[in-house]
């Protein structure tokens, strides 16, 4: 079951609109990517969210997605995985668009 | 008319009794005024005694019917007995009225009816109770026979104990009699029967021995109302009393031979008394046998492993259990000498050899570490253990397969493995479990591991034993011994985390629950819905509970039991539950939606949050 990401792990990159968010996204690590889809959405055109890489996201996390989903965001998300559960849950769909990727 | 010495009487076309002799009233008793009208003294009460008035009706028909015949009717003599009377009639003609007379002769016919009565009464009893083998059914038995056939209020049969134990006593009807007890006993001290009377003599009660030897016990018979009884009536209840007697020691030899029986046949048997984690069924197919050719056993060995074989000899019966039980405990030492499964296979080969009718045994040897889970096996042609997982994951253990012992000169024996994880239920078994005629013994397979599935939810392995059998045997009972050993691994322990309110700690303590759930054998989905429910709670704890500061603690508990995982959230402060759907409002969500249940309990002192989770739905 562990995966090639340390268990503790966060990390996230912005590249102009695109943010890439790896690990675990809590109430710690939440902050960290709200400022990123900050910076992205920036200049205001919609955000490219890629949380493939993501095996943990909780409310915070989710909190920090919604605050940026009514700008036309896209997020990519593994098929069947527990952040993609997570955000249907969570109602993100009705927000923002969701891609399931396998 | 005097002249004759049979009883006689003469009635008219009405019934009117017109003529009888000396001897006819003799043997009625009742006084007897000509002409006199029906109905007549000596004839059964249609009210009290309808069925012996049924007959005497019969007979009137029959003389209406018919100039002449013979019957046989029962009667009641003034002193209240029964009187069966034989009687032969004619018909003749009244010289003066031309009507129609009918003449009988009547026999005292009792005694005669009474022997045969008694005879057949004798032999039903005595057939009926040498069919019983237990003492307590037998007395019960007894008892009613004894009242039905003296026609007796209550009756009271009991085994009075030499030496003067409790009296086991069986009463076939009404309240005891404080008389009873102590008439029983002087009755079996004294071994001879003894007849109470009234005033008026007429017998009340009778007690009888239940004879001879050292059985000690009596009977005693409630006579109410109190009546007349004959010699006869008291050779009649001895002969009864000497019948029950003989049943009652015939069924406590059996009881003897019964209990060394069960207790030989019992020390053949796997232990009763299991480590934690084991559970066995066995069922013989030949009853009232306990044994038969099929054997488990539970070996307890150095460090923290345990041995486990099924075995299953051929034939079944006594045969095939005498054998099974030499193999049984060779079996059991081989592997208390620290031999694994291989070569305790290979040293049962040599053994059978030499043991008549040992070889072909199938036998399914198993060593498991209940630390690691870990388990080896070996089997000589015996069916695949059945090992199912907490995610419903199904292995069989169907390596290192050979041929039954002693079979071919030589036979290599191999060992394989398989690792038991958190909750993984091992099944071991005989065939009788899983093969039924016309079915290929694959279907057998999987109808017992979808039946170990299922039970595996059970918190108790004995449960699941029952529920495996149950599921697997055919409801119409089975023709094979069958014997079944399941084992549940548990590990690890209970998890426990102590977290500082402080957000940095959720993920080591995430990290630490998740490595407990992977060794838990949770599955991989169900572990990361755990994961996201357990931070949830906890980041509440930590965010809302203490605001993000003081030194209490938020606790983390987790325990799996029977396929379902219990996980405790615990702080000391105060939850402000928001009605809207914030951030708050959506973390509650995804508890409810992750976990079969998120129950939230907030009071002053503090907050606990209960989550659940069943762990194996399939099925």
């Amino acid at each position: 079951m562990p995966s090639d990401v340390p268990t503790d792990a966060f990390a996230v990159s912005v590249d102009g609109t695109a943010v890439t968010v790896l690990g675990e996204v809590d109430l710690a690590t939440a902050p960290r990517l709200r400022s990123a889809l900050a910076e992205a959405a920036a200049d205001g055109s919609s955000l490219h969210v890629d949380l493939r890489a993501v095996r943990y996201l909780d409310s915070a996390g989710m909190a920090a997605l919604f605050e940026y989903a009514t700008r036309g965001m896209q997020v990519t998300v593994e098929r069947d995985s527990i952040v993609a559960r997570v955000l249907e849950i969570g109602g993100l769909a009705g927000a923002a668009a969701i891609h399931l990727v396998d | 008319m005097e002249t004759i010495q049979d009883a006689m009487q003469v009635t008219d076309a009405d019934g009117f009794l017109v003529e009888v002799n000396d001897a006819f009233r003799e043997l009625v008793g009742f006084p007897v005024q000509l002409p006199q009208a029906k109905p007549h003294p000596w004839w059964p009460d249609p009210a009290t005694d309808p069925e012996d008035w049924a007959q005497v009706a019969a007979a009137h028909r029959a003389i209406r019917d018919q100039q002449s015949g013979r019957f046989t009717v029962p009667l009641r003599h003034a002193d209240g007995h029964r009187l069966w009377a034989d009687v032969v009639y004619g018909s003749l003609l009244d010289p003066q009225t031309g009507q129609r007379l009918v003449m009988g002769t009547f026999r005292d016919v009792t005694t005669r009816t009474r022997v045969a009565e008694r005879a057949a009464t004798l032999s039903r009893v005595t057939t009926r109770l040498s069919q019983i083998t237990d003492v307590d059914k037998l007395l019960a038995d007894g008892a009613r026979e004894l009242q039905a056939a003296i026609a007796a209020h209550s009756v009271k049969l009991a085994l009075v104990p030499e030496g003067g134990g409790p009296i086991r006593a069986v009463e076939s009807a009404t309240a005891p009699d404080p008389r009873a007890a102590a008439a029983l006993r002087k009755i079996a001290a004294a071994r001879a029967l003894q007849v109470e009377t009234t005033d008026a003599g007429l017998v009340s009660g009778i007690g009888a021995p239940l004879s001879s030897e050292d059985l000690g016990a009596a009977v005693w018979l409630e006579v109410s109302p109190p009546r007349r009884m004959s010699d006869e009536d008291r050779t009649h209840v001895a002969q009864l009393c000497a019948s029950i007697s003989h049943a009652v020691l015939r069924a406590r030899a059996y009881d003897v031979q019964r209990t060394v029986a069960l207790t030989l046949q019992r020390s053949l048997l796997g232990p009763s008394d299991m480590p934690a984690g084991f559970a066995a069924r066995y069922s013989p197919a030949v009853l009232p046998l306990e044994v038969g050719g099929d054997w488990y056993d539970v070996v307890e060995l150095a460090g923290d492993k345990v041995g486990v074989v099924v075995g299953d000899c051929i034939g079944k019966g006594l045969a095939a259990a005498s054998v099974m039980g030499q193999l049984r405990s060779a079996c059991r030492a081989l592997l208390l000498a620290a031999m694994g499964p291989a070569e305790v296979l290979s040293a049962l080969d040599d053994f059978a050899a030499v043991t008549p009718q040992a070889t072909c045994t199938s036998v399914f040897c198993a060593v498991i570490d209940r630390g690691s889970g870990y388990v080896e096996y070996s089997s000589a042609g015996h069916p695949p253990g059945v090992l199912v997982h907490a995610d419903h994951t199904i292995e069989l253990l169907e390596g290192a397969r050979s041929v039954p012992l002693a079979t071919v000169p030589g036979a290599v024996r191999t060992r394989a493995g398989a690792t038991l994880r958190n909750g993984s239920v091992l099944a071991v078994y005989t065939d009788g479990l899983v093969e039924r005629r016309r079915e290929h013994l694959n279907t057998g397979i999987d109808r017992l591991t979808a039946a170990v599935a299922f039970g595996m939810r059970l918190a108790d392995e004995d449960d699941i034993a029952a529920e495996v059998l149950n599921r697997s045997l055919p409801a119409d009972g089975h023709a094979d011994d069958v014997a079944l050993l399941i084992y549940r691994h548990r590990n690890p322990a209970p998890f426990h985390a102590r977290l500082a309110p402080d957000p940095t700690e959720l993920a080591p303590a995430r990290a630490a629950l998740r490595d407990w759930l992977s060794t838990a054998g949770v599955a991989e989905a169900d572990a990361a819905a755990v994961l996201i429910a357990a931070g949830e709670a906890a980041a509440n704890a930590i965010e809302h509970g203490y605001g993000f500061s003081g030194d209490r603690s938020v606790e983390l508990r987790a325990s799996i039991v029977a396929g379902r995982l219990d996980l405790i959230v615990k702080d000391e402060g105060e939850w402000k539950v928001p009605a809207e759907r914030g951030n708050r409002g959506r973390g509650l969500h995804l508890m409810e939606r992750l976990m079969d249940r998120a129950d939230i309990d907030s009071g002053p002192h503090g907050t606990l949050v209960r989550l659940r989770k069943e762990l194996d739905r399939a099925l």
